[in-house]
């Protein structure tokens, strides 16, 4: 009797087995700690709390493959299991784990003989060992759908939740345009650059994209409206052709964003303000301000800024009698190298004025040495600016919202800011817009 | 078989003559089969299950309506085996001695008188009570300590029963008006509870023709006593595996309607279940057919295959389970679908 195959047989299908559970626990775990790190993170980007990343969920699904692996190290099967799984396997009626029984008890039965016997002649007409790796396969399948699902969740950064966040938030103070599609589409406008809207405008035809990039940059609505039309005939040329539908229906998509593109500019700009519509230099404006194309005077204020960082000159600028400015050089800096603010009467230097700006301002004294800031407060805008160091503050609001107001929104959509602070920061820009709106006639490139 | 283990297993289990020859033994069992079977027709399972309960000493209560070949079953089976039969036909004005036997005076040839014990016709190797619910308590408890005992008291002397000594009592199911119900307590001491059912159709053809012509078909002896007291004691010897025994053991314990493992409507409808004597009769019985089946060591299947016999008997319903018209056999095939055969690894591998 050769019983000692019956071991090496019953230890092989005792580790397969126990491979094969094992990567049913990792599997299983996994599904469990990805489903439920799923709709944890989802949850709180619902809830609009610090946003956990796609990090903290693939940490947290191998973790939960770990404790998978230690539940099935601590769930591994003995011999007698394994035994049991290759009688029921073969449908042996129990004759290798009676065979094992026998071998456990030295065969000390009057029987054991012939039970060995048996599973002798049973191990060596047995067929080949098929491993159950449907159920594994199955856990597998399963698993990976949920996982994957979860993970589209954890990776996700939700646009649609955030998109439509957005339009609530930007719209909601503003509910009477919110309804609005050329609303939306200023918005968008509003949030992309020059080059973004011309390629946007012209995805497939690289030169009419150059060419209305440079006139949006230069606020030449006319020339816009120019390339428009030049586009126009080539795409008459196109339908005419024998072309394919699809072909047709994405030319004639484009042509109609184009032109909703076009009206709302064109809207945008009779909305600013301005009566005559046909004024050329309105439309300028108006592009200046949605592209932030800065003009002469705000390259002198930038100048001055940098003289008085090096602390060289004091430039008064136009319209200053009134309006006082002061920045003070590096001898305020204190050691500890700390900002420090030091606000402003107005009672300041005179020759330290700037433009027409007016009001108390301060300025901040690095600590850490580097250039010192201002912090400004106009007197007829109850916003507080913070000028950077080399940068101008007189620059008008209005050319450097769009930038801004751009900027602020892809950190808002790609960092995941909780809603309560996107909510400030995207009412905070309405504001600024519905100011610089309402007082363009006023207000527009004159600061 | 290899050698050294032969002879391990030879000296190691000094004293195992029964196991000489052990498979011409099993082959004798399957020719008294084939010559039940050429005398009755049909009733395969209750052929089996009372060779199993013979194997292993057990008394069998046989349930069914009259004329199903009861009778002769057993009668067929004491031929084919060369055992002494005898019948009694309970009734209720049936005394004990009349099943036990009795002291009797018989006068010497010096005319003094002396009492003899006469046996009664219990002192057979299977015993045929046909109808015991029939007799009165007193009776029927005069069968079952025998029974039970293997051996009888009478006047403060003990007669020991012939070996084998088996018991097929018969119970009708439909006539219940006068008779006297097997207590419960009683009921558990029979080994398995069979129900004899109607033939098929084709059986009931066979039945006519081989019964109704002039050859009446007779069994022959094909196993001597001696044989069948070695089967008897390879039975014991069976292996069985340890998870075959948690298995049973969890079978039992889920009968029992207060038990953890019991399934909600062994809770609803059974007033008590099975206990250790159920056990040890399903593992014993298991054993037996292993061994009928040519295997030395008991599967799940033989288990579960007989546990409807070895445990129908042993569960008592309570009212809803009467009144609901439920039945033990179904309650059992529920346990059996739900329990799990190994607890070590999850279903499905």
């Amino acid at each position: 009797m050769r019983t000692e195959n019956l071991f090496p047989l019953l230890e092989r299908t005792r580790r397969g087995l126990n491979l094969i559970l094992t990567a049913v626990q990792i599997i299983r775990f996994m599904t469990f700690a990805g489903m439920a790190g799923g709709l944890f993170i989802l949850i709180i980007r619902l809830a609009g709390w610090p946003v956990a990343n796609f990090t903290f969920w693939i940490i947290l699904v191998l973790s939960g493959g770990l404790a998978g692996l230690i539940r099935g190290w601590s769930q591994r099967l003995d011999l007698q299991a394994a035994a049991r799984w290759l009688d029921e396997h073969f449908q042996n009626q129990e004759a290798f784990s009676a065979a094992l029984t026998c071998l456990e008890r030295n065969y000390s039965g009057s029987l054991d003989a012939f039970v060995m016997e048996r599973a002798e002649a049973l191990m060596e007409t047995h067929g080949i060992i098929r491993w159950p790796l449907h159920y594994l396969k199955k856990q597998a399948l399963i698993a990976f759908g949920i996982l994957c699902l979860a993970g589209v969740t954890a990776v996700w950064r939700i646009p649609a939740i955030n998109h439509n966040l957005s339009q609530i938030q930007l719209n909601g103070p503003m509910a009477d345009k919110a309804s609005n599609k050329s609303q939306q589409i200023f918005n968008r406008i509003a949030l992309q650059t020059p080059q973004e809207l011309a390629e946007q405008l012209f995805p497939r035809d690289a030169k009419l994209a150059a060419e209305a990039e440079k006139a949006l940059q230069s606020g030449d609505i006319e020339r816009l409206a120019e390339i428009m039309q030049q586009a126009k005939p080539d795409l008459d040329t196109k339908l005419s052709q024998n072309i394919s539908p699809a072909e047709r229906k994405r030319s004639e998509l484009e042509e109609e964003q184009r032109s909703q593109m076009m009206q709302t500019l064109q809207r945008a700009m009779s909305g600013s303000g301005r009566n005559n519509q046909d004024d050329a230099k309105a439309q300028r404006e108006a592009l200046e301000k949605m592209f932030g194309r800065r003009d002469t005077k705000s390259i002198r204020l930038e100048n001055f800024w940098l003289d008085k960082e090096a602390g060289t000159s004091e430039v008064p600028l136009e319209n200053d009698s009134k309006k006082k400015t002061v920045v003070r050089n590096n001898k305020n800096r204190n050691k500890t190298g700390a900002h420090q603010y030091i606000p402003c009467d107005g009672s300041m230097s005179p020759g330290d004025e700037l433009g027409n700006q007016t009001g108390n301002w301060g300025r901040i004294i690095p600590r850490s040495g580097s250039q010192p800031a201002a912090i400004i407060r106009r007197n007829n805008h109850s916003v507080l600016e913070y000028v950077l160091p080399g940068k101008n503050a007189a620059v008008p609001l209005a050319g450097i919202l769009p930038d801004a107001r751009r900027t602020a929104e892809t950190a808002l959509v790609r960092n995941g800011v909780p809603l309560e602070y996107s909510d400030f920061v995207r009412s905070y820009f309405f504001e600024l817009s519905r100011e610089i709106t309402g007082n363009l006639p006023e207000s527009g490139g004159e600061k | 078989m290899n050698p050294s283990i032969k002879e391990h297993t030879k000296k190691e289990n000094a004293g195992t003559e029964f196991l000489v020859n052990i498979r011409e033994k099993i082959e004798g069992l399957r020719r008294v089969r084939e010559q039940i079977s050429a005398v009755i027709v049909g009733q395969d399972e209750v052929i089996d299950l009372i060779l199993i309960a013979l194997l292993c000493e057990g008394h069998v209560l046989l349930e069914g309506v009259p004329g199903l070949g009861k009778t002769m079953v057993v009668r067929t089976l004491a031929d084919s085996l060369a055992l002494r039969f005898s019948r009694i036909q309970f009734t209720p004005d049936l005394l004990p001695a009349d099943v036990i036997g009795t002291n009797i005076a018989i006068q010497d040839e010096g005319g003094s008188f002396r009492l003899q014990f006469e046996p009664g016709p219990v002192f057979a190797n299977l015993t045929l009570a046909d109808e015991i619910n029939r007799a009165s308590p007193k009776t029927q408890s005069a069968l079952l300590e025998a029974m039970q005992e293997q051996a009888i008291t009478l006047r403060g002397v003990r007669h020991q029963l012939p070996r084998p000594f088996q018991v097929l009592a018969t119970q009708n199911p439909l006539e219940m008006e006068g008779t006297y119900p097997l207590p419960e307590a009683q009921i558990d001491r029979f080994f398995m509870k069979i129900l004899v059912q109607y033939p098929s159709e084709s059986e009931l053809i066979a039945i006519i023709e081989r019964t109704v012509g002039s050859a009446i078909p007779e069994a022959q002896a094909v196993l001597d006593i001696e044989e069948l007291h070695s089967l008897q004691r390879a039975v014991r010897e069976v292996v069985i595996p340890p998870h075959v025994s948690s298995y049973t053991a969890r079978l039992i314990l889920s009968t029992q309607p207060d038990h953890e493992l019991a399934l909600p409507q062994i809770r609803q409808f059974v007033r008590y279940g099975s206990g250790p004597r159920g056990a040890q009769a399903l593992i014993l019985a298991g054993k037996a057919k292993a061994l009928i089946s040519g295997r030395f060591n008991v599967s799940i299947d033989d288990i579960q295959q007989l546990a409807c016999p070895a445990l129908r008997h042993r569960i008592a319903l309570n009212f809803d389970g009467q009144s609901e018209r439920v039945r033990v056999d179904d309650l059992l095939s529920n346990i059996i679908n739900a329990l799990p055969v190994d607890l070590t690894r999850p279903a499905g591998i």
